[in-house]
């Protein structure tokens, strides 16, 4: 595929780096020639200069053969007109826009940009996936819709520490612990001698409205009685 | 008529006092203090002349404008990608329809991309080389 990053920002230089090993031809256009000339020593020839909000500039960087525009500079409202514009003059397929101000994030979903992608949004996704032991999070309503699966993740002062799934008293004989997976993704083999661990993700088969009984089973502190 | 002008440049100011003159009342919005001293001091914070200062590109700020109630917005801040972005979130977010907002712009294709969108274009560079020409002619 033939993809144009306009706009060199913070991490145009790593998307590129990535597109190319992945065997896609890669442009991008930035403003600046100091940018420009850092990107072409550090990873071959493919930048040139040229504003990301000037239509000749991006006709002259290929726009009209290119699978994929990317906007990525680190302004927003740049990367927002610059995909409009590609849209409105451009065969360009599919347009992709990065942004950071969560203020910006109606536009973006509104502009008509193909992909708007809010990096801010990404991280804190990923930040409450590690942090969040709070709630139970639900991953399938079963059919019949009596039972669902959810995953639990277990405080590092649980007072199932230690236990193994035999020991953690049951709330009702159709809760079931499915499977565990340990912080760093691993999978024991032998659950029935598992001891649980501090972040352990537990995967639990519950019946519906039960979700919250479990839930304080498992994360439920060891120093309240 | 209420009018709101974002971005208080050489041209907004200008558009604030001829629309003063002309008896209407002006919401005036800048991130810069220092950008209202472009006003007639006698007309700020009278009955003609509102000034507002904050980021017109945050909601925070829109939200104080009170957008609903306008007539007109002008948005006329010195950068085409910010006065597009600030036109897109006021029409988006407080359902103002597009044609009642101008935008300044200098870019030829960028200111048919706004057209495209509906709004209202004005091409600062265009008016002033037709201006130009006229004089030649």
């Amino acid at each position: 595929m033939y993809i144009v990053i306009g706009g060199a920002g913070n991490i145009s230089e790593e998307i590129a780096i990535s597109l190319l090993s992945s065997g896609d031809e890669v442009h991008i256009i930035d403003v600046e020639s100091t940018i420009v000339d850092k990107i072409n020593s550090n990873i071959g020839m493919i930048a040139s200069k040229g504003n990301l909000l000037n239509a000749k500039d991006l006709e002259k960087s290929g726009i009209n053969r290119a699978s994929i525009f990317i906007a990525a500079s680190d302004n927003d409202e740049e990367n927002l007109i610059a995909c409009q514009l590609v849209k409105h003059n451009f065969e360009t397929s599919k347009t992709l826009a990065i942004y950071k101000y969560m203020d910006n994030y109606e536009v973006f979903q509104h502009s008509g940009i193909d992909y708007p992608i809010n990096i801010t949004e990404l991280t804190i996704n990923r930040l409450s996936s590690i942090i969040n032991t709070h709630a139970p999070i639900t991953l399938i309503e079963l059919p019949g819709g009596d039972k669902g699966i959810v995953s639990i993740k277990v405080p590092p002062d649980s007072q199932v520490l230690g236990k193994t799934i035999e020991e953690i008293p049951p709330t009702t004989f159709e809760t079931k612990i499915l499977m565990i997976a340990s912080e760093n993704g691993e999978i024991p083999n032998n659950y029935e001698e598992y001891k649980i661990k501090a972040r352990d993700e537990l995967i639990v088969l519950v019946p519906k409205g039960l979700e919250n009984e479990i839930h304080s089973t498992i994360t439920n502190s060891v120093y309240e009685k | 008529m209420r009018i709101h002008v974002i971005g208080i440049g050489d041209t907004g100011a200008k558009i604030t006092q001829e629309m003063c003159s002309a008896g209407h009342t002006v919401n005036a919005v800048d991130v810069w203090k220092n950008s209202f001293e472009k006003l007639p001091p006698e007309l700020v914070d009278t009955k003609y002349i509102n000034i507002i200062h904050g980021d017109g590109n945050k909601k925070e700020t829109i939200n104080l404008l009170n957008v609903t109630t306008s007539d007109l917005i002008f948005i006329c801040t010195r950068n085409d990608s910010l006065n597009g972005i600030i036109a897109q979130k006021i029409s988006t977010i407080h359902n103002i329809p597009e044609k009642n907002i101008t935008i300044l712009v200098k870019d030829i294709y960028i200111e048919n991309l706004y057209r495209s969108l509906g709004f209202l274009v004005f091409n600062k560079i265009d008016s002033v080389s037709n201006q130009i020409i006229k004089l030649i002619k």
